[in-house]
């Protein structure tokens, strides 16, 4: 469970967060829809504590993030914008790293990894080293590690990005697999057919606000639009469209 | 911070040790910093101080009593003290081509000229200072030895002659030397060598450097260019402890790196060929220091 209020984050004289407000269920995936530079990626560092927030504040299962952020990170599964491995590393040493540095006792290290493992189709790459993985490879690894300490809530940004066709569909498939387990899971996306095919809830972003929030098909309606795509451009397309 | 209650309980400590021994392994598996850290950076100290020893060395032979090949000019007009220094290894060339031991050392051609003029006779016959010239350049590494060992022998050769000159008028030669200095050397084989050794800190500091420096750079600018700082950071983990576990990665390196060059040293220096190398050494250091005062 994930809310946030009133959050803001000025950068000198740009205003990338203004007053973001939302809250994300457990069992269910919320999706942060907004165009290039609306403040997504801003929203999501202070989510997962990388930044302090100016103003509002974010509760991750009732724990205030701004001021224990260690405890708020053991809660939460982080797959940043910046997923780079340890290219010296195997898949499974990368894992490992975050398994410990989260604290995991030893013993439940090897089967928790050997379940990430399976469940991601990634046992052939396990023992390889990271250096020359495909950007599907490397999603997997990113994936696996910010899921090692089994967290009840889940921040993905942009997870889809420079993945084909295939591993897309995995990605799908294994983020409906974290919904079904009960999981609080939030991504991030400008792409309009990831949103439609997996959001329960929408909250659409632009200019540092929260322009809309709903599940898709509340959206079409507010926007009397046939598509998602129609929706998201009345919402945030045009100034007179923000203001109206 | 109840929650955080994992950390507060020697999981700082136990952060800092996981990050340490990721980075250590991580680049103990890059063959660039292995080369840095445990090859390169131990040897380059010792193969500085071998080469700084050779050229000690050949120094030391050139300074030796071997021949001194040097052109002089006007032979003839003091054949005494010709004689003198031939007997002293003085190898007497022809003089220089066209006769001018300017333009001869200008061209390079001689280190240096000696050049005795044709007044030295009549001068060294009536009790005058005779004068001799020294031609030569002294911004060329190539004359300081040959003009040293010329200035030595001509100087001597002038203090025999004037002991002569004055048993000669029945006075003893003491008495032109009214004050005597005597060097007493306490110096010994250690004392020596300690003298040489005391360059081997900035080597030693020079090894340190290059054993960590690559870890250094690679565990933090690295981590930001391949893009994992910020995964990093999402985890549960304080960011002092990170950097002191990286700080220690870095640390070991520079430290095994300086032991394995203590090592490198410690074998040159009981190489047969160091004792008199640094002999030699602390020698010019000894003269160069009392030329200096």
């Amino acid at each position: 469970m994930i809310e946030v209020k009133g959050l803001v984050k000025t950068f000198g004289a740009v205003q990338a967060v203004n007053g973001v407000t939302f809250s994300a269920a457990d069992g269910e995936i919320t999706g942060l829809l907004g165009p290039n530079g609306a403040g997504k990626t801003t929203t999501l560092r202070m989510l997962y504590t990388l930044m302090r927030p100016d103003a509002g504040s974010v509760h991750l299962d009732g724990i205030d993030a701004v001021a224990e952020p260690l405890a708020a990170r053991l809660r939460l599964g982080v797959l940043p914008d910046a997923r780079g491995l340890y290219k010296r590393l195997t898949a499974r040493e990368n894992i490992t790293y975050f398994a410990r540095l989260h604290g995991m006792a030893v013993e439940r290290q090897k089967p928790r990894i050997d379940a990430l493992l399976e469940v991601l189709g990634m046992r052939d790459i396990a023992d390889r080293r990271a250096e020359g993985f495909s950007q599907g490879q490397r999603v997997k690894v990113a994936l696996a590690r910010a899921l090692v300490h089994d967290p009840k809530n889940l921040i993905l940004d942009e997870p889809g990005n420079g993945l084909d066709v295939m591993a897309t569909r995995a990605l799908r498939d294994f983020l409906r697999v974290l919904r079904s387990e009960g999981r609080c899971v939030l991504f991030s996306s400008h792409i309009m057919q990831e949103v439609t095919a997996l959001c329960d809830r929408v909250v659409v972003i632009a200019q540092g606000r929260v322009v809309a929030i709903g599940t898709p098909q509340e959206l079409l309606e507010r926007t009397a639009s046939d598509t998602l795509e129609d929706a998201f451009v009345r919402l945030i397309g045009t100034d007179e469209g923000l203001s109206a | 911070m109840k929650h955080a209650g994992f950390w507060m309980r020697g999981g700082w400590m136990h952060a800092a040790l996981t990050v340490f021994f990721k980075e250590v392994i991580e680049n103990l598996r890059d063959r660039r910093t292995v080369l840095n850290a445990l090859i390169t950076g131990p040897l380059i100290g010792p193969i500085l101080f071998a080469l700084l020893l050779g050229v000690q060395l050949r120094q030391q032979i050139e300074q030796a009593e071997k021949p001194l090949p040097i052109p002089v000019i006007g032979v003839r007009n003091a054949p005494n003290l010709i004689a003198y220094l031939r007997a002293q290894g003085l190898v007497v060339k022809p003089p220089p081509q066209g006769g001018s031991a300017q333009v001869a050392v200008d061209q390079q051609r001689a280190s240096v000229v000696l050049v005795i003029p044709k007044r030295f006779a009549q001068a060294w016959a009536q009790g005058e200072p005779a004068g001799v010239e020294l031609v030569y350049d002294s911004s060329r590494h190539a004359s300081a030895t040959p003009v040293r060992r010329l200035r030595g022998m001509i100087s001597r050769y002038a203090s025999i002659t004037a002991a002569q000159r004055m048993l000669v008028r029945g006075l003893s030669p003491t008495l032109g030397r009214p004050v005597v200095v005597e060097r007493r050397d306490q110096a010994t084989a250690q004392s020596r060598s300690a003298l040489v050794f005391s360059i081997l800190p900035y080597f030693f500091v020079l090894t340190v450097f290059l054993g960590g420096m690559y870890l250094a750079i690679d565990t933090t600018a690295g981590e930001r260019e391949r893009q994992s700082l910020e995964p990093l950071l999402a985890n549960p983990v304080a960011r002092n402890a990170i950097l002191a576990g990286k700080l220690m990665a870095t640390t070991a390196f520079a430290l095994v790196s300086l032991c394995l060059s203590i090592l490198a040293f410690a074998l040159c220096r009981h190489h047969p060929a160091a004792d008199a190398a640094i002999d030699g050494i602390a020698g010019s250091l000894a003269d160069s220091g009392g030329r200096l005062c």
